[in-house]
């Protein structure tokens, strides 16, 4: 009964969205001319065009940064990421509160695989690590950023968790430097934002420019604030990992 | 050629949606609403796709003259979005799978229907 209501209830919303989204919603593949914007010649049009004309000029126009999306995200919209690594700072805290990691190193089962899965792991994770700091580092020119170079060094160290066992995954990178780099990580968007009152602009303004477009320094405190976060997301997703490993009595 | 992007929206959103008023595991409650949340990304990505389009990004031989970027790449703002609504739901995700082992330690039980301290 309960199961039939469900599918009832969920084929109805399904009929409502795609009334919704055949009657009101732009038709697929028609950005430029999706009115959404009214400028002063009283013409329609996307907000994304005047972004993607803007973003790649150099300042004060524009942030100076290929990759428009990275712009986007630490130029316009650089408060509400600050939210983002707020939440994720708190979901990292709640998940520790409601785990608990004190037995990680005494419960854990989890000793290792066998020297096929060693050796592949051993010879792959430095190359993992290599990736993850490059996306970090050129975020704001080709595509990635601090959020996914976060998650592939995250991935690294679970493959080497994985492979050769939770002790030694903890002596490479243990729960107080995964911490330390979130907590790091956090304070050093919240100072970098703060200095852009010293330069006489807002909160964490985009200010330090050295180099034209497509340059690795033409926009410094975008590859800094996306250090910040990938410090931050590589500590608060591996936090999380040991944490729900321990609260599973060590077993996967 | 038809896309397939708006029924694959309305498709994930309905089995997300399903899954949670459905299912009794609170475990499969969890992955119908990753499921639902995926649908809603790819709606808002969907809405910015321009036919033909590259992504936001300035290539190298675009260098000099990236004005013509504004006439072929896609828009970013829904993209930049849905960057910001992934890492949301990872937190959520990793929250409520931690709440599940809460409470799977307390009750010995991924029922929902076991779930019923407040009444009583």
């Amino acid at each position: 009964m309960q199961k039939k209501l469900a599918l009832l209830m969920a084929v109805m919303v399904g009929l409502l969205l795609i009334v919704g989204i055949y009657s009101d919603a732009p038709s697929y593949g028609a950005f430029p001319d999706r009115p959404l914007l009214e400028t002063e010649d009283n013409t329609l049009h996307s907000i994304g065009l005047p972004i993607l004309e803007g973003t790649p000029q150099s300042p004060p126009d524009g942030l100076g940064v290929p990759n428009v999306v990275t712009g986007v995200l630490w130029g316009y919209r650089a408060y509400d990421t600050m939210g983002e690594a707020t939440v994720l700072f708190t979901a990292v805290v709640s998940v520790s509160m409601l785990g608990s990691h004190a037995g990680l190193l005494s419960i854990c089962k989890i000793v290792g695989m066998t020297a096929i899965v060693k050796t592949v792991a051993s010879l792959l994770t430095p190359f993992l690590f290599l990736f993850g700091g490059y996306i970090i580092f050129y975020g704001h020119l080709t595509p990635g950023g601090g959020f996914p170079g976060g998650v592939i060094i995250a991935a690294a160290m679970v493959l080497l968790l994985l492979a050769y066992g939770v002790r030694f995954a903890c002596s490479k990178i243990g729960f107080i430097p995964c911490e330390l780099g979130e907590e790091i990580g956090a304070i050093m968007i919240v100072v970098i934002g703060i200095g852009g009152f010293f330069t006489g602009t807002y909160f964490l303004q985009p200010m330090l420019y050295f180099g034209g477009l497509g340059d690795l320094l033409s926009n410094v405190q975008m590859i800094l604030l996306n250090i910040a976060v990938g410090l931050k997301v590589a500590g608060g997703m591996l936090i999380i990992v040991y944490t729900l490993i321990s609260s599973f009595g060590g077993e996967v | 050629m038809m896309s397939l992007n708006f029924p694959v929206v309305v498709l994930l959103f309905t089995l997300g949606l399903y899954c949670i008023l459905g299912k009794k595991n609170i475990i499969k409650i969890i992955i119908g609403l990753s499921i639902m949340t995926d649908g809603v990304h790819l709606l808002l990505i969907s809405l910015g796709y321009r036919s033909e389009g590259i992504a936001p990004i300035v290539p190298s031989s675009m260098l000099e003259n990236f004005s013509e970027i504004a006439g072929l790449a896609v828009d970013p703002v829904p993209q930049a979005l849905v960057l910001t609504s992934i890492v949301i739901n990872v937190c959520i995700l990793a929250l409520a799978l931690s709440l599940a082992i809460h409470k799977f330690r307390q009750q010995g039980s991924t029922n929902v229907q076991d779930f019923n301290n407040l009444k009583n």
